[in-house]
């Protein structure tokens, strides 16, 4: 099975993804931050990663580039409240990124969302 | 008759002969030929006497000549000494005589006398006397003076016109001169003045102890006294150079402003004839008149002589009201050169100041005397040559304006130096009009406008911020809500019961309706306040309105209604926000699902309409009554509040959706009938709008500047 590793600073929403996922089967880790997310990844070996992009610490941009380094390269999937314009998309799309979720999602869309990516 | 006789008688025809030559000589001779005896008694005289002096032969044959009365008393001594002492010296010729003799008309007749003393056995017994008419050639010597007295006179004249001072009055010396010229009358002088039309009486001349009784019948000062000119033809006279006799006395010189009864009295105490009058003239420019006043015994001779000095004095005339021109213009200039509260320096190519204004003084701290032919540099800078910023430096290889702004810090001030080149005929800069100003204020008042922007940029980025984090915070908490509920509503948490599930529902919609109401507020507050992210991709209308229909099926198929789709084809693609222009539609066939009864159709449709693509939601639902189809664009604006509620929505979708068209250049209108539907329309045009949300900086959310205008189609 698929491991997935939740990053989010909300305990709430990090818990709640975690037990959501948790139930449909996935080997789940989760991390409050960037850098707690760069010290596990590697121990971890996650297939699949959600980033929410607005955390405290390192900025999103600086995590994907940290974690090109790293020997774990799970596809990322970010959770944003904002929308990314042209640039932003530009520095995002490279790397592992595969995909990104709005704020506040719907539990079904972000369900597909990550299934179709496990596969 | 012997030959004696006949002798004789030759000797007498010979005799004859000679006398009858004689005779014919004597008599017709153009001279007067005279013998008087030395007693002075006419013994012959020829006929001449009468051509010459208007006397018959025989009234004075045997008169004495010197009583006949035709000599000047006076010339009788001379003529007698002259005649003694010939006769005491033994001479027979007395040097010709010139005198006046009387002719019996009472004129006089100048005449040139010459005499031969006539001796008997060398005693004197009278004299011979040839008296010719030279009166002709005593013309032509008074001509002659004339002539050199009037070239004099001009000569003397115009030296006078080019000594003239300033201060001297030119209209006196005119007025005088012509006195001079002309005596036995009385000269006015005027001047013209074009812009008043008038003639003002500036001096006169040869009125003596008249003058008072003069005043008081005019009751005011002669100088002074302006007329107006009405007689466009008198005008005309004027400038013609010719003198004019002038009709109608002097009531006729004022142009009918003097009384009548006043100007004859005048006349008569001044025994005035005639006036006559000759403008001073240029070029058809009128500068004045002299006015010649002529007494009873007098007539005007020597008009030419006249004439010709009223014309060097329009000259002197003319040259006076140019300097004067001059003059008033030069000193003009100098006050509004000193005036100026900028420094001004003319300055030349050596750098040098060779004029400046009182300004400057301030400005370098210098008195005038120091600064005027100082060179800029020195007095400005305290250098030895220009500094490398000189704006003149510049302008003499730009040979165009050129300045600089400086900033002095013992002063506190700033100054803008700039040049002016004046180029001569080649383009070379040979001088320059060199302006410092000082510009502390506008400087100030520049930073002012800086730090002012820069406080506005930190406000914009404030309530940017602002707003992200409340967006941020305000919706973390709703994905753990939603997702919560939702995990709870499919059971993934375990059982629930029905009563459990219902509860949990109204708990979900709630929160999905604070949920669109936190969006539609942060919308309303981003679209306000400038802050709304626009991300411009080229989209195909034909997938936006597909994307949509699929979107808001699932709504639709709760009411069992049915959304048709009419998108023209090869509709070109636009660049917009498809993003939000999404959130346009959306908003519309939500409300057009809320208010249309359960069954009934929406279209959608989408053609080109001139550069625009026209959109249009269509229901058949209650409509909108037509007072209130004004305001549902307003923020906030509810139709019907309080019943609808159940449907959700503050008021804010159409108000966010006229916002998101208004930024993309684009307009939103509605067309309803109570009871038969609405029929929203909006459009997009098809040329790329450039800046989104510069654009958007202008739009008035909240309708301040009222509603309607465009919007309504």
């Amino acid at each position: 099975m698929v491991k997935i590793m939740i990053v989010d600073d909300e305990p709430d929403i990090r818990e709640m993804l975690n037990i959501l996922l948790h139930k449909e089967g996935f080997e789940m880790e989760m991390a409050e931050d960037g850098l707690d997310f760069l010290e596990k990844v590697d121990s971890f070996n996650p297939g699949i990663v959600t980033l929410d992009v607005m955390m405290p610490g390192l900025t999103t941009e600086e995590v994907l580039n940290k974690l090109k380094k790293k020997k774990s390269k799970p596809k990322v999937i970010l959770l944003t409240v904002v929308r990314f314009d042209g640039d932003e998309k530009k520095i995002f799309e490279q790397g592992n990124v595969v995909d990104y979720i709005k704020k506040p999602f719907d539990i079904d869309a972000f369900l597909t969302c990550v299934e179709k990516h496990v596969s | 008759m012997g030959k004696g006789n006949t002798k004789h008688r030759h000797a007498e025809g010979a005799l004859f002969e000679s006398e009858t030559r004689f005779r014919s000589i004597f008599e017709n001779v153009k001279d007067v030929i005279l013998f008087v005896d030395k007693y002075g008694k006419i013994l012959n005289v020829n006929k001449k006497v009468d051509d010459i002096l208007g006397y018959k032969q025989e009234e004075v044959l045997g008169k004495n000549f010197a009583k006949l009365g035709i000599i000047k008393l006076k010339d009788l001594p001379k003529i007698v000494k002259l005649f003694r002492d010939a006769i005491r010296a033994d001479e027979k010729v007395i040097p010709l005589l010139e005198l006046a003799l009387k002719h019996k008309n009472g004129t006089w007749v100048n005449i040139e006398a010459g005499t031969t003393v006539l001796k008997k056995d060398g005693e004197t017994i009278g004299t011979l006397n040839i008296l010719r008419d030279i009166t002709e050639r005593t013309e032509e010597k008074e001509r002659k003076k004339q002539l050199i007295h009037n070239l004099k006179f001009l000569s003397e004249s115009s030296m006078k016109f080019v000594e003239i001072t300033p201060e001297e009055n030119i209209h006196q010396l005119i007025a005088d001169q012509i006195y001079r010229l002309l005596g036995n009358c009385y000269v006015l002088v005027n001047s013209y003045d074009i812009s008043s039309n008038t003639m003002e009486l500036k001096a006169i001349t040869g009125i003596g102890k008249q003058l008072n009784t003069v005043l008081k019948i005019l009751g005011r000062d002669l100088i002074g006294m302006s007329f107006i000119m009405t007689d466009d033809f008198a005008k005309s006279e004027l400038t013609k150079g010719k003198i004019v006799k002038v009709p109608g006395g002097i009531h006729g010189l004022s142009f009918g402003k003097l009384p009548k009864k006043a100007c004859s009295a005048i006349e008569k105490v001044l025994g005035i004839r005639e006036i006559y009058s000759m403008g001073f003239a240029r070029g058809g420019k009128l500068y004045g008149n002299a006015v010649i006043l002529l007494r009873n015994d007098f007539e005007l001779k020597d008009t030419e002589i006249v004439e010709t000095f009223m014309r060097q004095a329009s000259v002197a005339l003319q040259r006076k009201q140019v300097e004067e021109e001059l003059k008033n213009a030069l000193s003009e200039w100098d006050v509004t050169f000193n005036a100026t509260k900028d420094s001004t320096m003319l300055i030349d190519d050596k750098f040098k100041i060779f004029k400046a204004n009182f300004a400057t003084e301030r400005f370098l701290g210098k008195h005038l005397n120091e600064i005027l032919g100082g060179t800029c540099y020195e007095l400005v800078h305290g250098t030895d040559a220009p500094p490398d910023t000189c704006p003149l430096k510049t302008a003499k290889h730009t040979k165009k304006h050129e300045g600089i702004e400086l900033y002095v810090p013992e002063k506190n001030v700033w100054l803008s130096a700039t040049v002016d080149p004046i180029l001569d005929d080649k383009g070379n800069l040979t001088r320059a009009v060199h302006i410092i100003k000082d510009i502390t204020e506008r400087k100030q008042a520049e930073g002012k406008i800086k730090e002012q922007n820069i406080q506005l940029k930190k406000l914009d980025k404030i309530k940017s911020d602002f707003l992200n984090v409340t967006s941020h915070e305000l919706r973390t908490p709703m994905s753990a809500i939603k997702g919560y509920l939702q995990m709870l509503l499919n059971q993934s948490l375990g059982e629930i019961s029905e009563e459990q599930k219902k509860g949990l529902e109204v708990i979900l919609r709630n929160a999905n309706r604070l949920d669109n109401l936190v969006q539609d507020i942060l919308d309303v507050s981003r679209l306000e306040s400038g802050t709304m992210k626009f991300i411009i991709e080229k989209t195909d209308i034909q997938k936006l309105v597909d994307e949509v229909t699929e979107t808001m099926q699932s709504s639709a198929d709760l009411k069992d209604i049915k959304i048709n789709m009419e998108v023209e084809e090869k509709l070109p693609g636009l660049n917009i926000d498809q993003d939000r222009i999404k959130q346009v539609i959306i908003n519309l066939v939500n409300n057009s699902i809320k208010f249309s009864p359960g069954g009934s159709i929406i279209n959608i449709r989408a053609k080109k309409e001139e550069g625009n693509i026209l959109f249009e939601v269509q229901d058949f639902g209650r409509g909108i009554p037509k007072d209130k189809q004004d305001r549902i664009f307003e923020t906030f604006y509810q139709v019907d509040s309080g019943k609808d509620t159940k449907f959700g929505g503050a008021g804010l979708g159409l108000a966010i959706s006229r916002g998101i068209l208004l930024a993309h250049s684009g307009k939103i209108w509605v067309k309803s009938k109570e009871g038969k539907g609405s029929t929203f329309s909006f459009t997009l045009p098809i040329k790329p709008v450039k800046d989104l949300e510069e654009r958007f900086k202008d739009v008035d959310m909240f309708l301040l500047e009222g509603m309607g205008e465009g919007e309504n189609g």
